[in-house]
Protein backbone atom coordinates (compact mmCIF):
# COMPACT_ATOMS: atom_id res chain seq x y z
CA UNK A 1 0.00 0.00 0.00
CA UNK A 2 2.93 2.30 0.56
CA UNK A 3 4.65 1.63 -2.81
CA UNK A 4 4.70 4.86 -4.51
CA UNK A 5 5.62 3.16 -7.91
CA UNK A 6 4.12 4.58 -10.59
CA UNK A 7 3.84 8.41 -11.42
CA UNK A 8 0.26 8.92 -11.97
CA UNK A 9 -0.09 7.52 -8.46
CA UNK A 10 2.16 9.92 -6.74
CA UNK A 11 0.38 12.93 -8.72
CA UNK A 12 -2.82 12.12 -7.64
CA UNK A 13 -1.61 11.44 -4.04
CA UNK A 14 0.19 15.05 -3.70
CA UNK A 15 -2.60 16.85 -5.35
CA UNK A 16 -5.58 15.11 -3.79
CA UNK A 17 -6.84 18.21 -2.13
CA UNK A 18 -7.70 20.16 -5.27
CA UNK A 19 -8.56 16.95 -7.34
CA UNK A 20 -11.30 16.07 -4.47
CA UNK A 21 -12.47 19.70 -4.03
CA UNK A 22 -11.36 21.57 -6.61
CA UNK A 23 -13.17 19.53 -9.34
CA UNK A 24 -16.50 20.16 -9.17
CA UNK A 25 -17.00 22.00 -12.12
CA UNK A 26 -14.48 22.47 -15.17
CA UNK A 27 -13.73 25.87 -15.18
CA UNK A 28 -12.98 25.72 -11.32
CA UNK A 29 -11.00 22.45 -12.04
CA UNK A 30 -9.01 24.90 -14.62
CA UNK A 31 -8.75 27.65 -12.55
CA UNK A 32 -7.18 25.53 -10.03
CA UNK A 33 -5.12 23.57 -12.12
CA UNK A 34 -3.63 26.45 -13.86
CA UNK A 35 -2.76 28.60 -10.94
CA UNK A 36 -1.43 25.47 -9.07
CA UNK A 37 1.07 24.84 -12.49
CA UNK A 38 1.96 28.75 -12.50
CA UNK A 39 2.51 28.66 -8.39
CA UNK A 40 4.75 25.14 -8.94
CA UNK A 41 7.19 26.95 -11.32
CA UNK A 42 7.48 30.25 -9.14
CA UNK A 43 8.27 27.69 -5.93
CA UNK A 44 10.54 25.89 -8.50
CA UNK A 45 12.36 28.90 -9.67
CA UNK A 46 12.68 30.49 -5.95
CA UNK A 47 13.87 26.96 -4.84
CA UNK A 48 16.72 27.05 -6.93
CA UNK A 49 17.27 30.82 -6.72
CA UNK A 50 17.21 30.10 -2.10
CA UNK A 51 18.89 26.91 -1.55
CA UNK A 52 21.97 27.83 -2.17
CA UNK A 53 21.53 30.47 0.73
CA UNK A 54 20.33 28.48 3.24
CA UNK A 55 22.40 25.47 4.89
CA UNK A 56 19.50 24.60 7.17
CA UNK A 57 16.91 22.43 5.49
CA UNK A 58 14.04 22.94 7.90
CA UNK A 59 14.65 27.34 6.94
CA UNK A 60 13.93 26.76 3.52
CA UNK A 61 11.02 24.86 3.31
CA UNK A 62 9.44 27.19 5.94
CA UNK A 63 9.85 29.78 3.78
CA UNK A 64 9.02 28.51 0.92
CA UNK A 65 5.45 27.64 2.89
CA UNK A 66 5.11 31.50 3.36
CA UNK A 67 5.93 32.52 0.08
CA UNK A 68 3.52 29.52 -1.24
CA UNK A 69 0.82 30.74 0.74
CA UNK A 70 1.10 34.43 -0.16
CA UNK A 71 1.16 33.78 -3.92
CA UNK A 72 -2.08 31.72 -3.04
CA UNK A 73 -3.74 34.42 -1.47
CA UNK A 74 -2.59 36.88 -3.83
CA UNK A 75 -4.15 34.52 -6.63
CA UNK A 76 -7.65 34.39 -4.92
CA UNK A 77 -7.74 38.10 -4.05
CA UNK A 78 -6.95 38.63 -7.60
CA UNK A 79 -8.42 36.62 -9.92
CA UNK A 80 -12.25 37.72 -8.87
CA UNK A 81 -11.07 41.61 -9.86
CA UNK A 82 -9.42 40.75 -13.05
CA UNK A 83 -11.81 38.26 -14.39
CA UNK A 84 -15.04 39.02 -13.06
CA UNK A 85 -16.71 36.18 -14.48
CA UNK A 86 -14.85 33.81 -12.33
CA UNK A 87 -16.41 34.68 -9.33
CA UNK A 88 -18.90 32.16 -8.53
CA UNK A 89 -15.93 29.60 -9.59
CA UNK A 90 -13.57 30.68 -6.79
CA UNK A 91 -13.36 28.56 -3.54
CA UNK A 92 -11.06 27.92 -0.66
CA UNK A 93 -9.28 25.71 -2.82
CA UNK A 94 -7.13 27.96 -4.51
CA UNK A 95 -6.22 29.55 -1.18
CA UNK A 96 -4.83 26.22 -0.07
CA UNK A 97 -3.23 25.30 -3.12
CA UNK A 98 -0.25 27.05 -1.39
CA UNK A 99 0.09 24.34 1.27
CA UNK A 100 -0.79 21.73 -1.12
CA UNK A 101 1.89 19.53 -1.98
CA UNK A 102 1.95 19.28 -5.70
CA UNK A 103 3.57 23.12 -5.74
CA UNK A 104 6.37 21.60 -4.03
CA UNK A 105 7.31 18.72 -5.48
CA UNK A 106 8.96 20.51 -8.26
CA UNK A 107 11.39 21.18 -5.56
CA UNK A 108 12.96 17.65 -5.34
CA UNK A 109 15.78 16.38 -7.80
CA UNK A 110 14.25 16.30 -10.95
CA UNK A 111 14.34 17.54 -14.45
CA UNK A 112 12.35 20.44 -15.87
CA UNK A 113 11.22 18.04 -18.64
CA UNK A 114 9.54 15.82 -15.83
CA UNK A 115 8.58 18.66 -13.97
CA UNK A 116 6.32 19.82 -16.79
CA UNK A 117 5.01 16.12 -17.74
CA UNK A 118 4.04 15.49 -14.35
CA UNK A 119 1.88 18.91 -14.36
CA UNK A 120 0.39 18.39 -17.36
CA UNK A 121 -0.48 14.98 -15.87
CA UNK A 122 -1.81 16.83 -13.05
CA UNK A 123 -3.96 19.11 -15.81
CA UNK A 124 -5.31 16.57 -17.37
CA UNK A 125 -6.49 14.36 -14.54
CA UNK A 126 -8.30 17.39 -13.01
CA UNK A 127 -9.89 18.25 -16.27
CA UNK A 128 -11.23 14.61 -16.48
CA UNK A 129 -12.30 14.17 -12.90
CA UNK A 130 -14.45 17.58 -13.23
CA UNK A 131 -15.77 16.99 -16.55
CA UNK A 132 -16.87 13.49 -15.06
CA UNK A 133 -18.37 15.31 -12.10
CA UNK A 134 -19.66 17.86 -14.38
CA UNK A 135 -21.38 16.23 -16.77
CA UNK A 136 -22.73 13.30 -14.23
CA UNK A 137 -23.38 15.57 -11.49
CA UNK A 138 -24.94 18.57 -13.21
CA UNK A 139 -25.73 17.69 -16.42
CA UNK A 140 -23.85 20.45 -17.86
CA UNK A 141 -19.98 21.19 -19.29
CA UNK A 142 -18.51 24.67 -18.91
CA UNK A 143 -21.70 25.65 -17.42
CA UNK A 144 -23.99 24.51 -20.93
CA UNK A 145 -26.43 22.45 -20.10
CA UNK A 146 -25.77 19.08 -21.97
CA UNK A 147 -28.26 16.84 -20.66
CA UNK A 148 -32.18 16.91 -20.12
CA UNK A 149 -31.50 15.57 -16.30
CA UNK A 150 -29.04 15.15 -13.87
CA UNK A 151 -28.02 11.96 -13.52
CA UNK A 152 -26.39 12.06 -10.40
CA UNK A 153 -26.71 14.87 -8.11
CA UNK A 154 -24.67 12.63 -5.46
CA UNK A 155 -21.13 13.07 -7.89
CA UNK A 156 -21.17 16.99 -7.30
CA UNK A 157 -20.82 16.62 -3.19
CA UNK A 158 -18.22 15.22 -1.45
CA UNK A 159 -19.31 11.65 -1.06
CA UNK A 160 -19.19 11.96 -5.16
CA UNK A 161 -15.34 13.25 -5.10
CA UNK A 162 -14.27 10.11 -2.90
CA UNK A 163 -15.82 7.94 -5.72
CA UNK A 164 -15.15 9.54 -9.12
CA UNK A 165 -11.37 10.31 -7.74
CA UNK A 166 -10.91 6.13 -6.61
CA UNK A 167 -12.63 5.19 -9.58
CA UNK A 168 -10.80 7.41 -12.04
CA UNK A 169 -7.14 6.19 -10.40
CA UNK A 170 -8.42 2.72 -10.36
CA UNK A 171 -8.96 3.33 -14.39
CA UNK A 172 -5.67 5.20 -14.59
CA UNK A 173 -4.14 2.60 -13.29
CA UNK A 174 -5.58 -0.33 -15.28
CA UNK A 175 -4.39 1.98 -18.34
CA UNK A 176 -0.45 2.63 -17.10
CA UNK A 177 -0.43 -1.15 -16.19
CA UNK A 178 -1.34 -2.37 -19.61
CA UNK A 179 1.16 0.49 -20.98
CA UNK A 180 3.93 -0.51 -18.62
CA UNK A 181 3.41 -4.24 -19.62
CA UNK A 182 3.06 -3.56 -23.45
CA UNK B 1 -26.35 22.37 27.08
CA UNK B 2 -28.15 20.44 24.97
CA UNK B 3 -28.12 22.82 21.58
CA UNK B 4 -23.75 22.78 22.65
CA UNK B 5 -24.26 19.03 22.72
CA UNK B 6 -25.87 19.49 19.23
CA UNK B 7 -23.40 21.75 17.93
CA UNK B 8 -20.71 19.40 18.92
CA UNK B 9 -21.96 15.91 17.19
CA UNK B 10 -22.98 18.39 13.98
CA UNK B 11 -19.18 18.31 13.79
CA UNK B 12 -17.96 15.11 14.56
CA UNK B 13 -19.07 13.30 11.28
CA UNK B 14 -22.01 15.22 9.42
CA UNK B 15 -20.58 19.12 8.75
CA UNK B 16 -16.85 17.73 10.07
CA UNK B 17 -15.16 20.36 8.53
CA UNK B 18 -11.81 18.25 8.19
CA UNK B 19 -13.66 15.57 6.44
CA UNK B 20 -16.26 17.53 4.27
CA UNK B 21 -13.61 19.88 2.96
CA UNK B 22 -11.50 16.86 2.55
CA UNK B 23 -8.58 18.88 4.42
CA UNK B 24 -7.54 15.95 6.38
CA UNK B 25 -8.02 12.82 4.25
CA UNK B 26 -4.23 13.10 2.79
CA UNK B 27 -2.61 13.48 6.65
CA UNK B 28 -5.10 10.37 7.75
CA UNK B 29 -3.79 8.52 4.22
CA UNK B 30 0.13 8.70 4.36
CA UNK B 31 0.10 8.72 8.26
CA UNK B 32 -1.97 6.41 9.40
CA UNK B 33 0.22 3.22 10.53
CA UNK B 34 -0.88 -0.49 11.96
CA UNK B 35 -4.22 -0.33 13.57
CA UNK B 36 -2.82 -0.51 16.96
CA UNK B 37 -0.20 2.29 16.93
CA UNK B 38 -2.77 4.61 15.06
CA UNK B 39 -4.76 4.96 18.15
CA UNK B 40 -1.30 6.78 20.07
CA UNK B 41 -0.70 8.27 16.61
CA UNK B 42 -3.88 9.80 15.68
CA UNK B 43 -4.16 11.61 18.85
CA UNK B 44 -1.00 13.37 19.06
CA UNK B 45 -1.97 14.73 15.78
CA UNK B 46 -5.42 15.75 16.65
CA UNK B 47 -3.59 17.56 19.89
CA UNK B 48 -1.73 19.12 17.23
CA UNK B 49 -4.31 20.28 15.38
CA UNK B 50 -6.64 21.24 18.25
CA UNK B 51 -3.40 23.37 19.19
CA UNK B 52 -2.94 25.20 16.15
CA UNK B 53 -6.73 25.51 15.74
CA UNK B 54 -7.35 26.74 19.44
CA UNK B 55 -4.45 29.59 19.10
CA UNK B 56 -5.01 30.81 15.91
CA UNK B 57 -8.81 31.22 16.82
CA UNK B 58 -8.09 33.27 19.72
CA UNK B 59 -4.89 35.15 18.58
CA UNK B 60 -7.57 36.09 15.27
CA UNK B 61 -10.43 36.68 17.17
CA UNK B 62 -8.53 40.52 18.15
CA UNK B 63 -8.31 41.05 14.33
CA UNK B 64 -10.71 42.96 12.09
CA UNK B 65 -12.54 41.06 9.81
CA UNK B 66 -11.26 42.51 7.21
CA UNK B 67 -7.73 41.81 8.28
CA UNK B 68 -7.62 38.58 5.79
CA UNK B 69 -3.52 38.23 5.34
CA UNK B 70 -2.66 39.43 8.93
CA UNK B 71 -5.29 36.30 9.81
CA UNK B 72 -3.46 33.75 7.36
CA UNK B 73 0.30 34.79 8.68
CA UNK B 74 -1.04 33.89 12.33
CA UNK B 75 -2.28 30.88 10.74
CA UNK B 76 1.01 30.22 9.64
CA UNK B 77 3.01 30.77 12.77
CA UNK B 78 0.39 28.82 14.90
CA UNK B 79 0.45 26.03 12.78
CA UNK B 80 4.20 26.22 12.87
CA UNK B 81 3.96 26.13 16.78
CA UNK B 82 1.97 22.86 16.29
CA UNK B 83 4.56 20.81 13.85
CA UNK B 84 7.12 22.08 16.49
CA UNK B 85 5.37 20.45 19.25
CA UNK B 86 4.02 17.29 17.10
CA UNK B 87 8.24 17.34 15.93
CA UNK B 88 9.16 17.10 19.43
CA UNK B 89 6.63 14.11 20.41
CA UNK B 90 8.48 12.38 17.51
CA UNK B 91 6.17 12.67 14.65
CA UNK B 92 5.75 14.26 11.23
CA UNK B 93 9.66 13.31 11.03
CA UNK B 94 11.20 12.12 7.76
CA UNK B 95 9.68 11.89 4.09
CA UNK B 96 7.60 11.22 1.87
CA UNK B 97 7.44 11.00 -2.01
CA UNK B 98 10.46 13.21 -1.51
CA UNK B 99 9.15 16.54 0.38
CA UNK B 100 9.13 16.65 4.59
CA UNK B 101 6.17 15.13 6.10
CA UNK B 102 5.09 18.35 7.81
CA UNK B 103 4.15 19.95 4.27
CA UNK B 104 1.21 17.17 4.87
CA UNK B 105 -0.21 19.19 8.44
CA UNK B 106 -0.44 22.90 6.51
CA UNK B 107 -3.54 21.82 4.74
CA UNK B 108 -5.80 20.68 7.73
CA UNK B 109 -4.35 23.19 10.21
CA UNK B 110 -4.61 26.52 8.34
CA UNK B 111 -7.81 24.70 6.09
CA UNK B 112 -9.32 24.51 9.91
CA UNK B 113 -8.16 28.24 11.15
CA UNK B 114 -9.12 29.69 8.14
CA UNK B 115 -13.17 28.27 7.84
CA UNK B 116 -13.64 28.46 11.81
CA UNK B 117 -12.78 31.88 11.28
CA UNK B 118 -15.11 32.64 8.49
CA UNK B 119 -18.14 30.81 9.88
CA UNK B 120 -17.79 33.88 12.45
CA UNK B 121 -20.78 32.34 14.76
CA UNK B 122 -20.69 32.92 18.68
CA UNK B 123 -17.39 31.85 20.63
CA UNK B 124 -18.75 28.84 22.48
CA UNK B 125 -20.53 27.72 19.27
CA UNK B 126 -16.46 28.32 17.60
CA UNK B 127 -14.41 26.46 20.15
CA UNK B 128 -17.22 23.46 20.01
CA UNK B 129 -17.27 23.45 16.14
CA UNK B 130 -13.25 23.52 16.34
CA UNK B 131 -13.08 20.53 18.87
CA UNK B 132 -15.86 18.94 17.13
CA UNK B 133 -13.86 18.43 13.82
CA UNK B 134 -11.02 17.56 15.44
CA UNK B 135 -12.76 14.67 17.51
CA UNK B 136 -14.13 13.70 14.18
CA UNK B 137 -10.65 13.47 12.78
CA UNK B 138 -9.41 11.49 15.53
CA UNK B 139 -12.28 8.56 15.12
CA UNK B 140 -11.54 8.70 10.94
CA UNK B 141 -8.20 8.36 11.17
CA UNK B 142 -8.66 5.13 13.47
CA UNK B 143 -11.21 4.00 11.02
CA UNK B 144 -8.68 4.55 8.11
CA UNK B 145 -6.07 2.72 9.79
CA UNK B 146 -8.81 -0.36 10.03
CA UNK B 147 -9.60 -0.22 6.30
CA UNK B 148 -6.27 0.54 5.19
CA UNK B 149 -5.51 -2.61 7.56
CA UNK B 150 -7.97 -5.25 5.67
CA UNK B 151 -7.26 -3.76 2.43
CA UNK B 152 -3.39 -4.83 2.84
CA UNK B 153 -4.66 -8.06 4.34
CA UNK B 154 -7.52 -8.73 1.64
CA UNK B 155 -7.12 -11.41 -0.99
CA UNK B 156 -7.56 -8.84 -4.10
CA UNK B 157 -5.67 -8.04 -7.25
CA UNK B 158 -2.28 -5.80 -6.72
CA UNK B 159 -4.73 -3.25 -8.57
CA UNK B 160 -7.12 -2.82 -6.02
CA UNK B 161 -4.50 -2.57 -2.62
CA UNK B 162 -4.11 0.68 -3.11
CA UNK B 163 -5.45 3.96 -1.84
CA UNK B 164 -7.95 4.43 -4.52
CA UNK B 165 -9.99 1.75 -2.90
CA UNK B 166 -9.34 3.69 0.25
CA UNK B 167 -10.99 6.87 -1.10
CA UNK B 168 -13.92 4.41 -2.32
CA UNK B 169 -14.28 3.24 1.22
CA UNK B 170 -14.19 6.35 2.77
CA UNK B 171 -16.88 7.69 0.42
CA UNK B 172 -19.17 4.76 1.11
CA UNK B 173 -18.81 5.41 4.77
CA UNK B 174 -19.38 9.20 3.84
CA UNK B 175 -22.58 7.51 2.09
CA UNK B 176 -23.37 5.63 5.02
CA UNK B 177 -23.47 9.13 7.55
CA UNK B 178 -25.75 11.03 5.60
CA UNK B 179 -28.17 7.94 5.41
CA UNK B 180 -28.06 7.62 9.46
CA UNK B 181 -28.30 11.83 9.50
CA UNK B 182 -31.65 11.50 7.68
CA UNK B 183 -32.90 9.10 10.28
Amino acid sequence: MNEYDNKIRQIILLALLPLLGGTINLVTALIIAISCILMALLIRVFYMILKKYFSDKNSIWFLLLALGLSISYSIYILIPVVLPFTEPYINIYLLLIGVTPLIYAGCRKIKWKTFFANNLIFMLIMILIAGMREILGEGSLLGQSILAVEPLTLISGPIGAFVVVGTAGILLEIIYNRGISK
Amino acid sequence: MREIAAVFWEYVFPENILLVYFFGVLLAIVETPGLKRSFKKGFKLSCGLLISALSGWIITGYISGEQDFIALLIFLLTSLFAIYLLQKMGELEGEWLGLPKMVLVFVPMIGLQWLAREQGINITDSFFMIAGSVTGFYMSFILIAAIKEQIRLAEAKKIFKNEYTLLLAIGFLALAVIGFSFI
